[in-house]
């Protein structure tokens, strides 16, 4: 194993990071400030030294509810103090954790917890009734103030168990093309090549605050909390439901004194948009990333221009690779029209682009980007094991030796605020309901503004309203994936072969939309 | 003393309105952020309009997905915050 140390940047040897596992990040940033600040949520502040006896009691509880090394455990909570602990409890156990949005409907939620087949699901009391209805799925219960929880349970660290780099860490569910929830399998070796490479670039102290604005089941999330772990630093949840509300955003930036923001670009066009972000100056800032999509031009200049004493790092990959590509944005000149590029391979990784040739494409020309390297997952779960590089479907220019720039997708699918949109599952939720004939979805607007649009022909003499067909998404899909308009046809458009004419479909739609 | 009906009929028009393309299916117990209603982008624009035509300000700490699940709570919600 050529493993966790650092290639990179190295000031004459020593680790910046010890770690073999995940769950060992807690214990580095207790070993560095075990009386500081690990965790923040709104009105509430944990330490290095209580987020430890929290973990470890947590363990404890989930051991007697029978929790054995290689289990998942559902996370179905809101994003908390609890959540986190509850997810560092599992990898103490040499489980894995999956975690479930809060926010999506009950029909969704069971079919990720049951697609995984946890041991155990740790939720709150309201939520564990509607569980108990189907599943016989036992339960950790952690309702308001349930820090207090503690008091009958031991805070001793749960026995060791036998876990190695490969063994599962944790599932993210993401958009699958088959209707069928698709759960991306990250081994504790490919969150950490990532960390570590993201520890390097960042050197992150007891004196920073990391944002943590994405939700805990999107990849974003693993960056905010590992990297404040590994370097003793603290990180300050945003709540979901805030997450987009510019004003608020920059109060929370100002008031949480956040120095190392993490985010999809739309949040930040939006606290430029709506929440005079950059009036508001860069207060503690130092960094600034973004990933999930690309950031356009104009607004990225306007802040790069803003903050010249902040870094700004475009990092770019999939769920399936984490971030495998990167990007500091130094200077956006005037005169540059595309999106800054993704760059260069970074956590250990290698990328190349493939013609559609086969041939590996050469500088100036354009393929699929392949990714190969310690980031890349197990495999889906439930299916057979990922093996080699992994094709991202993204098509990509090589501008030099080592950089690239995103052009575009391969097949349907969209990004809506940085998540993955594969529009056949949105249409085979929308044509789920009885009075549809036939339905095809395409995504309208740019950036902040992009819109997903069904265009539905109905059954004879039926119809039904954007709530009803909402309502069927939200049971089928996660809530990224849920239309936003519906645009009435009596037939979809057709190409001379009887495809669905997916341009004009497009055209059609974005002129009702403006 | 306002109740919370004084709330909800303005908002509910206005996402009727703005959300979903004018259809008037929308009562007081469906719930706005599970069935995508309102989306945490959608959000800022309804609470934007909450803010100014009753003229209160909704705490941060307040925005909670208890507070915002459906009409019914967000009424009670501004009865709250105006008492």
């Amino acid at each position: 194993m050529d493993g966790y140390s650092y290639g990179r940047g190295g000031t004459g040897g020593g680790k910046l990071m010890a770690a073999q596992l995940l769950p060992d990040l807690v214990a580095e940033g207790l070993g560095r400030n075990p009386d500081g600040p690990a965790v923040r949520e709104p009105g509430a502040e944990i330490t290095y030294r209580e987020l430890n006896h929290l973990t470890n009691r947590l363990a404890q509880a989930l051991l007697q509810r029978g929790v054995q090394p290689g289990d998942r455990v559902a996370i179905w909570l809101p994003k908390s103090i609890n959540a986190v602990a509850a997810m560092q409890a599992v990898l103490r156990l040499g489980a894995a954790y999956v975690p479930i949005d809060p926010l999506s409907p009950l029909p969704r939620a069971r079919q990720v917890i049951n697609d995984c087949v946890p041991s155990v699901c740790v939720t709150e009391p309201e939520r564990a009734g509607a569980l108990s209805d189907t599943e016989a799925i036992p339960t950790l219960l952690l309702g308001e103030g349930a820090r207090a929880f503690d008091a009958s349970i031991p805070a001793a660290p749960p026995p060791t168990v036998a876990v190695t780099p490969d063994s599962l860490a944790y599932i993210l569910y993401t958009s699958g093309s088959t209707g069928r929830p698709k759960g991306v399998c990250i081994s504790h070796r490919n969150a950490l090549a990532f960390i570590e490479w993201a520890v390097a670039e960042l050197r992150p102290t007891h004196n920073d605050r990391l944002s943590s604005h994405a939700p805990f089941h999107f990849d974003l999330s693993v960056l905010d909390l590992y990297v404040a772990f590994a370097g003793g630093a603290c990180v300050s949840l945003i709540p979901e439901t805030l997450s987009f509300v510019g004003a608020r955003l920059v109060d929370f930036i100002a008031r949480e004194r956040i120095t190392i923001w993490y985010s999809v670009p739309s949040a930040l066009t939006m606290m430029m948009d709506h929440g005079g972000l950059l009036d508001a100056g860069a207060g503690s800032l130092r960094a600034v990333l973004f990933a999930g999509e690309p950031f356009p031009i104009v607004p990225l200049r306007r802040l790069r221009a803003a903050w010249p004493g902040v870094r700004m790092l475009n990092l770019y990959g999939p769920t399936e690779t984490n971030v495998c590509t990167y990007h500091e944005v130094v200077d956006v000149p005037s005169d540059e029209v595309t999106a800054v590029p993704i760059g260069s391979a970074c956590s250990g990784d290698r990328v190349w682009a493939v013609r559609d040739d086969g041939g590996e494409a050469g500088v100036g020309e354009t393929g699929e980007l392949l990714v190969d390297g310690p980031t890349v997952m197990l495999g889906y779960w439930g299916r057979p094991p990922h093996d080699g590089p992994y094709n991202t479907g993204d098509i990509v220019e090589r501008l030099d030796e080592e950089n690239y720039a995103y052009l575009g997708r391969r097949d349907a699918m969209v990004k809506i605020r940085g998540h993955r949109v594969e529009l056949g599952d949105v249409e085979a939720a929308v044509s789920a309901h009885p009075s549809v004939r036939e339905a095809a979805a395409v995504a309208v607007g740019a950036g902040l503004e992009t819109r997903l649009v069904a265009a539905v022909s109905f059954r004879e003499g039926t119809s039904a309203s954007l709530l009803e067909l909402k309502k069927e998404c939200a049971a089928r899909l996660p809530r990224y994936m849920i239309v936003h308009g519906v645009h009435e046809l009596t037939a979809l458009p057709r190409t001379s072969n009887g495809k669905v004419d997916r341009r004009a479909l497009q055209a059609i739609c974005e002129e009702v939309s403006c | 003393m306002l109740t919370a009906d004084h709330f909800i009929e303005p908002i509910r028009d206005y996402i009727v309105e703005h959300h979903l393309d004018g259809q008037a299916d929308l009562d007081r117990r469906t719930p706005l952020l599970e069935w995508g209603v309102i989306d945490s982008f959608a959000l800022t624009d309804v609470l934007a309009f909450v803010e100014d035509e009753f003229d209160v300000a909704v705490p941060a700490e307040e925005l909670t997905p208890e507070n915002l699940r459906d009409l019914e709570t967000i009424g009670t919600l501004l009865c709250r915050l105006e008492a």
